[in-house]
């Protein structure tokens, strides 16, 4: 294991499990609370086509993706205000009309799709030194305001109507935290791979809520369980010759079979 | 907590109109409210209640005529501090997915109060929280502080929503519909907990409700109806239950 250490690409991706594990869970918590689950398969597919129309201009597909991500995080917001965003519908329609868009760039433009498409299968080993920068830069973009801030983003999401009395820019909140959710899925998509961009938020998220009661408890909650789930999957993916995201997953889905037993059996006692 | 100055209208319309997207749903009301004892808010449902409560948060600019509250223009830039003064207890389902302690709902509270300097100061903390232990024992609900909302029966629920305003320690209190959607028991908590309020010497008191149990308590209705509204004598100003 020690030897495995004096690699570059195994350190970045020891730092950018211990970033992604510790920061990135406080989006899951934020996803669940805004009913935005429907609502990252739409940056998905938008981040794909962002990286379709950066491979057209010839750039690195990584920013124009990260992008489109924020700019899906626009367009969720708006639907999601208009209490629409659990609905499907019209992020459906989004979802079809980016994924189109993209066939369309490929094809017409002779775009590599396959290249594009890597952005779905991230793999942390597979980290460049700017990749790990941008996960480390959006880590702490996640992580400052929501300490700073947490107050604000509480009764932004209890409500924002009440929150607009407390003299709290509400929309402006609103809007700039379901763009970092975007951006965040969009960067954990690099890191684990799109299909399993739940191992490091929705997962932790879901076993920090069997744990903590108010807000701030769950946040914190997440990060001990998104560090713990990335690390001890990716010992248990090198112990056992396993991909790295499969085995974080199966780790965190045992957090949270483990941490929901925990918490009925602890209900059962009171 | 202290209410409005005597003599002090808390509220003053002139020939206010509001409504949403140009489609006015209260028009020509010109009245002022007294500042001592309870209002209460009555009328049918969809008949101008919560707007005229959403206008005197600053939520609804008016589509004409003019609102002071507590002596402010409610449209106004400055009306913003003015809201410092001001506690809502609206109309709000229980957070579905958020996680939220009964003892963070009611620090709620206190935003806005203090600068941002003040969360990272240990004494301005403890007295936040001081305040809320204080509305969540008005409210009687001191032994559910470490519970979760989503725990709560409906009617803990709404007198966590009250206990949130009172922990604003406000001059005027507005209630959305307290006493709506609850069962005997939840509705009795908070038909107590509003009487204890009417009758001490708190906040002022504006009360959106159809519950003929809490209009009692009001000292002057004002009466919405077909897009306006008039002021009555309440039916606490004829028996003297709140004084």
């Amino acid at each position: 294991m020690m030897e495995l250490l004096e690699l570059a690409p195994v350190r970045r991706a020891l730092a950018a499990l211990f970033v992604t594990g510790a920061a990135f869970p406080s989006l899951g918590v934020f996803i669940l609370a805004l009913e935005l689950v429907p609502a990252r398969f739409a940056v998905m597919h938008a981040s794909l086509l962002g990286a379709a129309l950066g491979l057209l201009a010839g750039v690195d597909p990584l920013p124009p993706a990260l992008l489109a991500a924020v700019l899906a995080g626009f367009g969720a917001a708006k639907l999601s205000e208009r209490g629409s965003a659990s609905a499907g519908g019209p992020l459906g329609l989004f979802m079809v009309a980016s994924l189109a868009l993209a066939f369309i760039v490929f094809h017409k433009a002779d775009v590599n799709a396959i290249e594009a498409f890597d952005l779905f299968w991230g793999s942390v080993l597979a980290l460049s030194p700017s990749d790990l920068g941008l996960v480390v830069a959006g880590g702490v973009a996640i992580v400052v305001p929501v300490v700073l801030f947490l107050p604000e983003l509480r009764a932004v999401l209890f409500d924002r109507v009440l929150a607009r009395t407390f003299g709290i820019p509400a929309a402006f909140i609103h809007y700039a935290l379901v763009s970092l959710v975007c951006l965040g899925i969009a960067l954990a998509m690099r890191v684990t791979g799109a299909l399993m961009v739940d191992a490091v938020t929705i997962l932790p998220a879901l076993a920090a809520r069997s744990l903590g009661k108010g807000l701030g408890a769950t946040l914190a909650w997440g990060a001990v369980f998104g560090v713990l789930a990335n690390f001890a999957g990716f010992a248990l993916a090198v112990v056992l010759d396993l991909p790295t995201s499969p085995a974080i997953i199966v780790v965190g889905v045992l957090l949270v079979a483990g941490t929901a037993l925990y918490a009925r059996l602890a209900l059962r006692r009171a | 907590m202290t209410g409005v100055a005597a003599g002090a209208a808390l509220a003053e319309a002139s020939g206010l109109a509001l409504g949403y997207g140009g489609r006015r749903v209260l028009d020509g009301l010109s009245f002022a409210l007294p500042s001592a004892g309870v209002v209460g808010l009555s009328g049918p449902n969809g008949s101008g209640k919560s707007t005229f409560l959403k206008a005197c948060l600053g939520l609804l600019p008016p589509l004409a005529g003019s609102l002071r509250v507590l002596g402010e223009d409610a449209s106004s830039r400055r009306f913003r501090r003015a809201l410092s003064r001001v506690a809502w207890a609206p109309q709000t389902r229980p957070p579905g997915q958020l996680p939220l302690e009964v003892r963070e709902a009611v620090l709620m509270g206190r935003l806005g109060l203090s600068g941002f300097g003040a969360r990272f100061d240990p004494a301005a903390r403890r007295a936040d929280r001081r305040a809320a232990d204080r509305a969540l024992e008005t409210a009687g609900l001191g032994h559910l502080v470490g519970r979760r909302v989503a725990e709560l029966s409906g009617g803990q629920y709404q007198r966590v929503l009250i206990a949130r305003a009172l922990a604003r320690e406000a001059e005027l209190l507005l209630l959305d519909e307290p006493s709506a959607h609850l069962d005997a028991e939840g509705r009795e908590g908070v038909v107590r907990l509003v009487s204890a309020l009417a009758n001490g010497q708190g906040a002022s008191l504006v009360l959106a409700t159809h519950d003929p149990e809490l209009l009692a308590l009001c000292d002057v209705v004002l009466e919405f109806a077909a897009g306006s509204c008039r002021l009555l004598p309440g039916p606490a100003s004829v028996s003297g239950v709140t004084s």
